[in-house]
């Protein structure tokens, strides 16, 4: 199955438009500054990063399943494999990795060794706080929840404030499938 | 390394609406509270020109006593039309015009500090600009498509410092559209003109033509792009200001205007 996620993966990637990235990490650092001077502490402008990335991730998924043409997901499991090889790569250009399933696979923890809204960024001191790309958990929770699986992401461990890797911990909290017409 | 393009077009989009937002709230939250302060520096100021009134006429008093009684029949009369003056200084901070300034202002700066910095990264293995020309060619061309996938369409001058960047594709907006109401229905049939489905035909695009507030709507997303080749062109050292016009939907002309400083 991992082998046809990233098949998918692919052939989305060369579909799409490209931008590089570093022009990408630019206008993502004027983003993140212009909500740095309305809000006081970092946890604020966590909060805001995370309902920006709720609303884009609403708008981002049907994007995302036309061009992805993934089929229906059995399990959560498949959910997690998707975002990892499909969505990241489809975005972002980089493969990421699913680790740390549950016991039960309600949860699992999405690696990025490469990230790039994160490159040639440096904290200050005043924002040691700061989940710098906190918008990426919004994205998530807000494309699963649209597609009736509502989850919890929390970011975990970010380059920019010294860990190794960037790592997203995805929590499932409840999938609805009454009301739902797409079933992933 | 690339990303997607489209990643970047909803951070923007986002950006837009989350300060189009806070600059509603701020001037929701600003308003009782400045206004009173207002009212109190106004009424300040009109005590203070009271007493001054006050001393000026004891000094003249004792000074002259012929011109005594016109000088404060005089008096009286500026002092009531200083009152009348007064009284228009009270005004409101957050009109409409203020909200729209404060938006106006901030995406334009999110949009000066990109194309700054765009501009220095392309710029920096490029040999020197010599003509005004050049500098023009290097936003139409490299800046463009860098930042948005193509090159500028037209570019025109009236050699008079101001110059027109024409794009018939423009990609920061070519994804948006507005929610079917009746205008739009009304105008979706005029779309199915002859010359429309040509144009159609050469350019697999359909060029939406847009009502007055939506293109009011629209105009908010505009400020970025501005702001970008506002930022581009000071980078290579023209300092101009830039505005855009959008008649269909994907066709932009956006015109900077050179300010000359001498």
């Amino acid at each position: 199955m991992s082998k046809l996620y990233t098949k998918l993966g692919e052939s989305a990637w060369t579909k799409v438009d490209k931008i590089n990235s570093e022009i990408f990490t630019l206008t993502y650092g004027e983003v993140v500054n212009s909500l740095i001077q309305d809000y006081e502490t970092s946890e604020e402008v966590n909060v805001q990063l995370d309902e920006m990335g709720y609303s884009i991730g609403i708008r981002m998924i049907d994007e995302f399943l036309a061009i992805s043409e993934v089929e229906q997901c059995k399990s959560f499991r498949d959910t997690g494999e998707i975002l990892a090889k499909v969505a990241c790569k489809m975005y972002l250009g980089v493969d990421a990795v699913c680790k740390y399933w549950a016991e039960d696979d309600s949860a699992f923890t999405l690696e990025l060794k490469k990230n790039p809204f994160v490159d040639f960024v440096e904290l200050p001191q005043k924002y040691k706080d700061l989940w710098y790309c906190n918008i990426i958990c919004g994205i998530i929770r807000g494309s699963l929840e649209t597609l009736q699986i509502s989850v919890d992401v929390k970011y975990q461990k970010c380059v920019l404030r010294g860990h190794n890797t960037n790592e997203i911990r995805v929590a499932l909290k409840s999938i609805n499938k009454e009301n739902s017409s797409k079933k992933n | 390394m690339s990303v997607s393009y489209s990643l970047l077009e909803q951070i923007i989009f986002e950006s837009v609406h989350y300060v189009i937002r806070t600059v509603h709230s701020q001037s929701k939250v600003l308003d009782p509270e400045e206004t009173n302060l207002r009212v109190k520096i106004a009424t300040r100021f009109n005590e203070k020109e009271e007493e001054e009134e006050e001393e000026e006429k004891k000094k003249k008093e004792k000074d002259i006593e012929k011109d005594q009684d016109k000088e404060n029949q005089k008096e009286k009369e500026n002092g009531k039309k200083k009152k009348q003056e007064n009284v228009p200084q009270l005004e409101f901070i957050s009109s409409k015009t203020d909200i729209e300034r404060n938006i106006i202002n901030r995406l334009e700066i999110i949009g000066y500090r990109l194309g700054e910095r765009t501009a220095e990264r392309i710029a920096k293995n490029k040999p020197r600009f010599q003509e005004e020309v050049e500098k023009m060619r290097f936003v139409a061309k490299d800046i463009w498509t860098a930042l948005f996938g193509k090159m500028v369409k037209n570019l025109r001058t009236n050699h008079q410092g101001k110059w027109m960047f024409q794009d018939d594709d423009f990609k920061l907006i070519r994804n948006i559209s507005f929610t079917l109401s009746e205008e739009l229905q009304n105008v979706s049939h005029q779309q199915n003109t002859r010359k429309n489905q040509q144009k159609q035909k050469q350019t697999n695009t359909t060029n939406i033509i847009m009502t007055e507030s939506q293109k009011q709507i629209l105009q908010s997303y505009l400020y970025i792009p501005c702001g970008i080749i506002r930022g581009a062109l000071s980078a290579i050292g023209v300092e101009c200001t830039v505005t855009v016009i959008c008649e269909q939907l994907p066709d932009c002309v956006f015109t900077a205007k050179i300010i000359n400083k001498k």
